[in-house]
């Protein structure tokens, strides 16, 4: 409560200072548009992507990836490589979904951390007389785990049972969650401790006393963020760890968008409709974009409800995935909309946007239809690695897989 | 004579099972293609339902299958269901529903039907801004995932949480929760 009442002190005392500009003819800075009611995106560049399957991206020439239990090594000494990974597990993070990457490599490629997962439950499709899936709360759903591949093991290793959403620092360090059971079960609380250790498996230190659903999703420096669920909800709090018992509330109920380039400022979004620009030192509020504000319309077509989480920053620019398609959004001066770019096909849009220049993005999608009218469970969608040129608006997709053979880009957030 | 003794037992069973619990004790959402323009509604045979449809919204996304997006397509059971329900983050009447799997594997967890309310069923207000225990406005049935029905305003003595709650209340329990598009 004392920190979110510092946060409110420090957004009205920039309010304040917002106000003063303003008296002198200043314009807000937060919107896109020419004055305090205008939509964000009002200004903002709007088109769709269009979308034309290949045999393999530009990108797979130069970036590792995962399909399935295959790591494509395009980095490192075993550059050209294919290693089998999972040990047996499916290659997938049923616990995190894109809270982290699924797969995360360290500065030269050499080494991969990455989720796996032993499938336990058989969940049933819905029906008349099947609801839940056919599960009874306490059911064992699935034992996650945590593995990692090196160049230099030569080979794939386990690091912990009963662990999932590894996050790999640059200088090594590996952060994990340690649950408190090894069996992740059906409307249970999947409660855990983040563990900090060496990627060799040799040391490794408790960095929270309480046991809580935490999501790990980068390193800055020898800091990690990581988020720390809230009761009764998926919604969570980014705090900052830096230490055995030591950690800072960064922002209540947000979400990271992104991690700047120099890793000083987090990109977050905040509540429902609100995205902030705030300092790692400390928390403060650099700049925020209020999605809900005077003049957006409730069901504005073109302005985002809210950013997804898991997007990047590059330079001046973050892009995000968003409910009415990929935000690109400009930081340079305040947060200000630039581009709303709809993913026609892709049925749940661009997701983990990794901009790899100024224009060019590499990302996952799930493709093919949308649910029917009727549909009584969500659809098995396909996945794909894709690659976009946000100034030709076109996306390549290859590498399509069924839903539960996780096509990703090996990708890291830290910095 | 077997077949005596089980024709008593059968009319016996049928006699004490109330008519109200035949075929009508669940929950439909219909997520409607919005986050905050979806529907839903009770005493439903299929899906017909013999009361007036009740607006309600679910998640801050559309994917259905990363955390804090709408709530999955599917059929939920409601492990429990309580009026005055003492959480952090959500308090008052609230169902909770049983967990989700996704195809891809992806797990979606507490997951509710609730409302923005106190847990004695009141409004807390103490800011101008967005109060977790205080229903504003139509931003609010903007969720963590959950589904979301309007405390206010309150009309003819109830508000449609009220209304949901004394449905539940009249039939004993509500049974599941049907998610559709």
């Amino acid at each position: 409560m004392r920190r979110s009442m510092l946060r409110r002190m420090l957004f009205v005392g920039a309010l304040l200072v917002a106000g003063v500009a303003a008296a002198g003819g200043a314009v807000w800075s937060q919107a896109a548009g020419t004055g305090r009611a205008a939509e964000p995106a009002r200004l903002a560049v709007k088109g769709a992507f269009t979308r034309v399957e290949v045999q393999r991206l530009p990108a797979q020439a130069g970036h590792s990836w995962v399909r399935g239990t295959a790591l494509e090594q395009e980095r490192g000494k075993s550059k050209g490589k294919v290693v089998a990974l999972g040990g047996g597990d499916e290659v997938i993070a049923a616990v995190t979904g894109s809270l982290s990457p699924l797969a995360a490599d360290s500065k030269d490629g050499s080494t991969v951390v990455y989720s796996s997962w032993r499938q336990l439950s058989r969940p049933q499709p819905s029906g008349p007389k099947v609801h839940g899936q056919g599960l009874k709360p306490g059911d064992p759903i699935g034992i996650p785990s945590v593995r990692v591949y090196s160049d230099a093991a030569g080979k794939d290793r386990l690091v912990a049972t009963g662990a999932y959403g590894p996050a790999l620092s640059l200088d090594g360090r590996l952060a994990y969650v340690r649950g408190d059971t090894s069996t992740l079960r059906n409307n249970v609380d999947y409660n855990g401790k983040i563990v900090v250790g060496d990627v060799a498996g040799k040391s490794s230190q408790v960095w929270t006393s309480e046991s809580a659903r935490y999501f790990p999703y980068a390193w800055v420096g020898s800091t990690l963020i990581a988020y720390k669920s809230l009761p009764e909800s998926e919604a969570a709090d980014v705090y900052a760890f830096t230490g055995p018992g030591q950690s800072r509330l960064l922002a209540p109920n947000a979400f990271v968008v992104a991690v700047s380039p120099d890793g000083s400022s987090l990109l977050v979004t905040v509540g429902r409709r609100m995205v902030e620009m705030i300092r790692v030192s400390d928390g403060a509020i650099e700049a925020s974009l209020p999605l809900d504000g005077n003049g957006v319309a409730l069901d504005s077509a073109t302005t985002p409800h809210a950013l997804m989480f898991a997007g990047s920053w590059y330079g001046n620019r973050v892009v995000a995935n968003s409910d009415v398609g990929l935000v690109v959004l400009n930081v340079s001066d305040g947060i200000t909309i630039e581009s709303v770019l709809k993913t026609p096909g892709f049925p749940n849009g661009i997701t983990e946007p990794t901009l790899v220049d100024d224009s060019h993005i590499v990302a996952w999608a799930e493709v093919g239809a949308a649910p029917a009218p009727g549909a009584t469970d969500e659809a098995a969608y396909d996945n794909a690695l894709v690659q976009c040129d946000l100034a030709a608006q076109s996306c390549g997709i290859a590498s399509v897989s069924p839903s539960r053979t996780w096509a990703r880009w090996v990708s890291n957030p830290s910095r | 004579m077997k077949l005596v003794i089980l024709s008593l037992t059968l009319l016996v069973v049928s006699f004490s099972v109330p008519a109200t619990a035949s075929a009508y004790q669940w929950f439909i959402y219909w997520r409607n293609s919005s986050l905050i323009n979806g529907q839903i509604d009770y005493n439903c045979s299929g899906s017909t339902c013999n009361s007036p449809l009740y607006r309600a919204g679910s998640g801050s996304g559309t994917n259905a299958c990363q955390h804090n997006n709408w709530i999955p397509l599917g059929s939920y059971n409601i492990p429990f269901h309580q009026d005055h329900y003492a959480g952090s983050a959500i308090q008052g009447r609230v169902w909770r529903l049983s967990d989700y799997q996704c195809s891809n594997g992806v797990t979606r967890t507490e997951l509710f039907i609730h409302s923005e309310e106190t847990s004695s069923n009141g409004q807390y207000c103490p800011t101008g801004g967005d109060d977790p225990f205080c229903w504003e406005n139509a931003n609010d049935y903007y969720s963590n995932g959950c589904v979301k029905v309007a405390r206010n305003p309150v009309t003819n003595g109830a508000s449609d949480l009220g209304r949901l709650d004394s449905w539940v209340h009249s039939i004993g329990a509500a049974q599941w929760l049907d998610v559709t598009s």
